[in-house]
């Protein structure tokens, strides 16, 4: 008799071995010092046999290269000898994880390799239309999320000028107050004039 | 508006296809010349990815209560221990109250599904463009890292993989 308590978890889920798969990653083999150049990255063969539970396999279709990937590759984030963190866009193709079945495309952290295994901590499931494909890692995407004005710029600074201004004393108790007459406030210094001073 | 790009033919594609006004390079010797002769009037927001001596221009050129976001400062990622270089132009910020605020895209990851919707109407009627610039197989990494830095590339790096 088994006490399962209604849940209904197949077994076959708890582990999914595959005939060996050969995964082929980017690594890092030297720290690069000023320009990365082509030398520092190898491309390396690693054999993937199984899944265990909560972990699925990607298929990476397109990754990211990004700018921001470079300060940890000298500076010890990427370990020497190990596959370089990027974001990609995959397809699930075995899946030990109920979140992230078979076929859907993910967005995840495991780029820079044809096969990635993630347990969905750093995956999300993407909504693919007939648009082309390379636009979920580009103006759909992460990157493009942040240079939006209105959903990155307008809503982490002051929307408008108004709102900048409202912290101005001279906005708040007019050009000519009695304040600006009894304090030795700072000039109005317009664009440039700064600039010419120093120069 | 004001476009800034690392190289002559990212300054072109931002004058002929994006259609800004003036299109800056940083890489110029005399930015902040070339930034002054672009904005005699000022600049009122500001949206910072390369740091280091654009930022040294910039600032002396934003305007009153002006706004900057920082996202981004591909000028420093090369350099000893990614520090930026000298930017001593920073008094200007008090004496004309400019805010400036850092962010990465992380902090906006609830905003995914609006921006999806909203970017999919734009790219469909062509307000937006997108460009990416496609490398083909893994082999092609490296390269494509080199490239990247050397700003070969026009809109997104990309490896397609299988």
């Amino acid at each position: 008799m088994s006490y399962n308590n209604g849940f209904t978890i197949q077994k076959e889920k708890w582990l999914s071995s595959f005939a060996n798969i050969t995964a082929s990653e980017i690594h890092l083999c030297e720290r690069p010092t000023g320009m990365p150049k082509a030398a520092d990255f190898a491309v390396v063969d690693r054999q993937l046999t199984e899944l265990h539970y909560g972990e699925f396999l990607i298929r990476n279709r397109l990754s990211s290269i990004a700018p921001a990937m470079r300060p940890p590759l000298s500076y010890g984030l990427t370990s020497l000898g190990a596959a370089i963190a990027s974001h990609a866009l995959g397809e699930v193709v075995e899946s030990c994880n109920d979140r992230f079945p078979v076929g859907e495309a993910v967005f995840h952290r495991g780029g820079l390799r044809d096969f990635a295994i993630s347990n969905g901590e750093d995956a999300t499931i993407v909504a693919v239309d007939d648009e082309p494909l390379d636009w979920h890692l580009g103006p759909l995407g992460f990157t493009d999320l942040t240079a939006l004005r209105p959903y990155g710029l307008g809503r982490i600074i002051p929307r408008c000028r108004a709102q900048a201004r409202r912290n101005d004393f001279r906005f708040r108790y007019g050009e000519r107050s009695w304040w600006h007459r009894c304090a030795n406030c700072a000039p109005d210094w317009g664009p440039g004039d700064w600039q010419r001073r120093v120069e | 508006m004001i476009g800034s790009a690392g190289s002559n033919e990212k300054c072109a594609w931002l004058r002929n296809v994006a259609k800004v006004d003036v299109a800056v390079n940083y890489r110029d010797a005399h930015l902040r010349k070339s930034l002054k002769e672009a904005a005699p009037n000022g600049i009122d927001v500001y949206f910072d990815n390369v740091g280091g001596e654009q930022l040294n221009a910039a600032l002396p050129r934003t305007r009153p209560n002006g706004r900057i976001g920082m996202c981004g400062m591909i000028s420093a990622y090369n350099n000893e221990g990614a520090m930026s270089e000298g930017v001593v132009t920073l008094p200007t910020m008090m004496h004309n109250r400019i805010s400036m605020r850092a962010y990465i895209w992380q902090d906006h990851i609830h905003l995914w599904p609006q921006f999806l919707t909203a970017m999919r109407g734009w790219l469909g009627t062509g307000a937006m463009l997108g460009e990416t610039t496609v490398y083909k197989g893994l082999e092609a990494v490296p390269e494509a890292i080199v490239v990247l830095f050397e700003g070969g590339n026009l809109g997104k790096m990309l490896v397609k993989l299988g």
